[in-house]
């Protein structure tokens, strides 16, 4: 058994940057600027199955920008209040959440709580700033589709890999 | 979790090309309006290349978005000073861009692309997808013809001849999906080129037995890399569409299964096992029979997670319960033992109840969410959706969170 | 000083493609990039309306989105202000409402919302509201949709409708009850059957308060079937708490009730309420009328595959339904 890990090289060509297929899916953007620092597993090999883009060690600086595009309504829990950069325990991250049918969940990790850290909906705004809340060694956002717990990883891949440097117009994924 | 001396030992990100539309943008406005912009800017040349992708302050600078007003706010002081930078992205008009609508032709395509392509501007990218689309309409000798410009192209044209082909009439035709399947499978290309290739058949309606076989062949041979992923992730979404439209699922899941018991890929091995997830037929006999082994037998505590989810949509729920009841006393993983949990619920309902409060005298951790599990049915709730959404906690085991 | 050199070559001129493949009869254009402004988006958009390109049209609507929160406020507002055109005045209101969306003016909704209230040309009322669809208008817009699906155009009423049912689809996948509750509100205070069957009959009623159970339990006594039988699918969905009165509601009705497509979704009902556990209800009520036992079988049979997701539920009965 063992983990793969492809060239960075190959996966600028592999970036079909697909126009969602249907009318409900929506396509997902940068939150900040950055870089992808892990995808389906760490380098270690320990499964991930998300997207962390990491923000060059730059903690409280770019705001965390909800990454789907369109407007969708964001329930936004806060675990940890004050500036934390480099973790406060797992568990314990600041969360964006939205909720799709069929028990679908995309999620965004890891923010520090500002005064825009509320439930709403919104188009790509902003639900506080880039950071390491929760489970985390340094300030990144961790990007998630999942079904009733169980990670999409079907939904990034091919779009981006480790190391693609990352803005708020790049397309992250899409989700159908 | 992202240790951020991985991130640092990525090295300098590929494609350093943020700007490019802006460049654009900040090169018009300084032969119309004077060099005041490009003055303002005579800081970017200190940008730190190691930088959040070597991007950081010349996009920061190019007002590539920040914090909005409430950044400060709230946070009991910030860690890091500097000024924030704008909020929005400034969008590009492009001048003339009505005249190339009406007159680009697909002969013409190419070399008129070229310049908004470099630009790097990600809505006009996706118009000249959507314009080549239109070009190639119906006819699959236009669907060839760009197909061989795909053996050469550049990233970002690459990236938008694939897409124009995945989203034509054309590429339903025959002749056009058998063309982009061979080369897909031509080893001679990069692999990544072979991913791009292969993805721009997941809009197909169906796969013919001779096109799933050569999929699944590719896909679990252990040197297909990402074109492998890329094929297997293919395989799912026709699947779906198919299933779907003639409730057609039988010989898409034999062809996941494969690849998910024999790619020596975990990646690969994931996704096809995780990507009926998004179709949730529900399994025969024998798919059930098969599932049930990859719980005992794959090596991978996500893999087993994934049979698990797959599991619970079965024709014979009573069976899945014991099949469960006996995975879970040999799980030593906490994370699959919670997807036992959770989906004998989803397989079972109420049903389930006693084999979960068998688990939860067997790890005594679940007795917490068993006890959530009991309430929520006792309210009157059927619908394991409606429990999943109902969960105070959807993570009590940490296992979204994860861990390196 | 090295990027300064790389903006002044940047070509004015387009860049000859070094894959050229074919020598065009007409002139390269000479595309190049420039600041958008609201006069000028709006009449690339005009004209855009007679291009035979649909991908063309699609990337001047997102442009002029995507352009609007860096657009001057005042002159996006006062466009809008002077617009009478209805389809332009749809892309000014998408636009305005653009810059509410990604936070950059919270106000602008305001604005589109008054238009759809006030203005005199109903095809403007319907164009604004459009601009409003699959946004946060419901939690931004107060008692609008109330009012509008009042409105005196049939047009207005429809397009108030589909908001209200594709918001809590798209935007809210019904796991937020006050945009339910808005929306069985608007239902039970419009005065066109059609209307408030239509937002009754396509809304998830997951998480509406116990209050707006009550409100579509008492159009179960309408006069209008079709009402009626979008009540009886509403009340299908309700919470858990709501679960138990509207089975009994339902049950108590189906003796008396005499339309056919009304009954049909008693069964409906029924089943949702209770999955597995509703069986017994089922086959009590396919004895009271044998025209609708074929519908009954079915859903006893679909029930009794011990699916517990409803939408597997609805989707197997549909294909057992198909089925040759």
């Amino acid at each position: 058994m063992r983990s793969s890990t492809w060239k960075n090289s190959l996966a600028a060509l592999a970036a079909l940057a697909l126009i969602p297929a249907s009318v409900t899916a929506h396509t997902v953007k940068g939150t900040h600027t950055g870089s992808v620092t892990a995808l389906t597993h760490y380098s270690s090999g320990t499964f991930h199955g998300a997207v962390d883009i990491g923000a060059g060690g730059r903690c409280n600086y770019w705001g965390a920008e909800t990454g789907v595009v369109g407007s969708v309504y964001w329930a936004v829990t806060i675990r940890t209040t004050g500036v934390v950069c480099n973790g406060s325990g797992s568990g314990n991250q600041n969360e964006a959440r939205h909720a799709w049918a069929s028990g679908w969940t995309f999620r965004q990790w890891h923010f520090i709580k500002t005064a825009d850290s509320r439930s709403r909906t919104c188009d790509r705004c902003q639900v506080g700033n880039i950071g390491g809340t929760g489970n985390s060694t340094g300030p990144h956002a961790h990007l998630q589709q999942d079904k009733l717990g169980t990670k999409d990883t079907s939904w990034y891949k091919g779009y981006v890999s480790v190391g693609t440097a990352v803005t708020r117009a790049k397309t992250i994924g899409v989700l159908d | 979790m992202t240790p951020e001396s991985l991130h640092r030992s990525a090295g300098p990100a590929p494609g350093r090309r943020v700007p490019k539309a802006l460049a654009w943008l900040a090169g018009a406005a300084l032969l119309v309006g004077g060099a005041a912009l490009l003055s303002s800017r005579g800081g970017d040349g200190a940008a730190s290349d190691a930088e959040a992708g070597g991007t950081a302050a010349a996009s920061r600078e190019a007002a590539s978005g920040g914090r909005g007003p409430g950044g400060r706010a709230g946070t009991g002081g910030t860690h890091d000073e500097a000024p924030p930078p704008p909020r929005f992205d400034e969008a590009v008009c492009w001048r003339e861009m009505e005249r190339f609508d009406a007159a680009v032709t697909l002969e013409n395509f190419r070399a008129w692309a070229a310049p908004l392509l470099a630009s790097g501007d990600s809505l006009v990218a996706d118009y000249l997808a959507g314009r080549l689309t239109e070009l190639i309409g119906q006819d699959p000798g236009r669907a060839s013809e760009v197909l061989s410009w795909a053996r050469t192209a550049g990233p970002d044209e690459f990236d938008v001849l694939l897409t124009a082909l995945r989203g034509s009439e054309a590429v339903h035709h025959a002749q056009v999906a058998t063309r982009l399947l061979a080369q897909g499978m031509d080893a001679t290309l990069d692999g990544g080129r072979r991913a791009g290739l292969l993805s721009a058949l997941d809009t197909q309606k169906r796969f013919e037995p001779a096109a799933l076989n050569t999929l699944t062949s590719f896909a679990k041979d252990p040197v297909s890399g990402e074109a492998g992923w890329a094929a297997t992730r293919t395989i799912a979404r026709v699947m779906k569409r198919d299933f779907e439209a003639k409730g057609n699922a039988a010989p898409y899941m034999d062809a996941l299964l494969t690849i998910g018991t024999e790619s020596p890929d975990e990646q690969i091995r994931y996704l096809a096992l995780s990507t009926p997830m998004h179709a949730t037929p529900v399994l025969d006999e024998r798919t059930r029979a098969q599932y049930a082994k990859v719980l005992t037998q794959e090596g991978s505590p996500d893999g087993r997670e994934a049979a698990a989810h797959n599991l619970s949509i079965s024709g014979d729920n009573q069976q899945v319960l014991e099949l469960f009841a006996q995975a879970f006393a040999r799980e030593q993983e906490t994370c699959v033992r919670w997807a036992l949990f959770r989906f004998a619920a989803r397989a079972s309902g109420r049903e389930a109840l006693p084999v979960m409060a068998n688990m939860a005298m067997a790890d005594p951790r679940f007795q917490p969410i068993y006890q959530v599990f009991e309430q929520l049915y006792a309210s009157g709730l059927h619908d394991f959706v409606r429990l999943w959404n109902s969960l105070p906690d959807q993570d009590p085991f940490g296992c979204l969170v994860g861990h390196d | 000083m090295k990027r300064l050199c790389l903006l002044l070559t940047l070509p004015l001129f387009p860049l000859l493609s070094t894959h050229a493949h074919a020598a065009s009869t007409d002139a390269q254009p000479a595309l190049r990039a420039s600041t958008c402004s609201v006069r000028g988006l709006m009449d690339d958009i005009r004209r855009g309306l007679g291009s035979g390109s649909p991908s063309y049209q699609r990337y001047l609507r997102t442009l002029l989105r995507e352009a609007a929160v860096t657009l001057p406020d005042a002159e996006l507002r006062d466009a809008f202000a002077r617009e009478t055109e209805p389809v332009m005045a749809e892309h000014l209101a998408a636009a305005l409402v653009a810059r509410a969306e990604r936070e950059a003016d919270t106000q602008a909704m305001n604005v589109v919302a008054q238009r759809a209230l006030h203005d005199a040309d109903p095809s403007v009322r319907a164009a604004t509201l459009r601009a409003m669809r699959r946004t946060s208008a419901l939690e931004r817009t107060g008692d609008l949709y109330e009012r509008m699906v009042r409105d005196e155009s049939p047009q207005v009423r429809q397009e108030a409708a589909t908001n209200l049912i594709e918001d809590n689809a798209h935007v809210y996948a019904g796991q937020y009850g006050p945009a339910a509750d808005t929306a069985v509100t608007a239902a039970v205070a419009s005065t066109d059957p059609a209307v408030t069957a239509r937002i009754l009959d396509n809304l998830s009623t997951e998480k509406i308060s116990a209050e707006s159970a009550d409100r579509i339990t008492s159009l179960l006594r309408s006069d209008d079937a079709s009402v009626r039988k979008a009540a009886v699918n509403a009340l299908g969905g309700v919470p858990a708490e709501q679960m138990q009165g509207a089975r009994e509601s339902l049950l108590a009705m189906y003796r008396e009730e005499t339309d056919d497509g009304v009954r049909k979704a008693l069964l409906q009902s029924v089943a949702q309420l209770g999955f597995e556990g509703a069986i017994p209800d089922l086959q009590r009520l396919r004895a009271m009328d044998p025209r609708l036992a074929r519908e009954a079988d079915a859903w006893i049979q679909v029930l009794g595959m011990g699916l517990q997701e409803w939408s597997l539920l609805l989707r197997e009965k549909q294909r057992l339904q198909q089925a040759p």
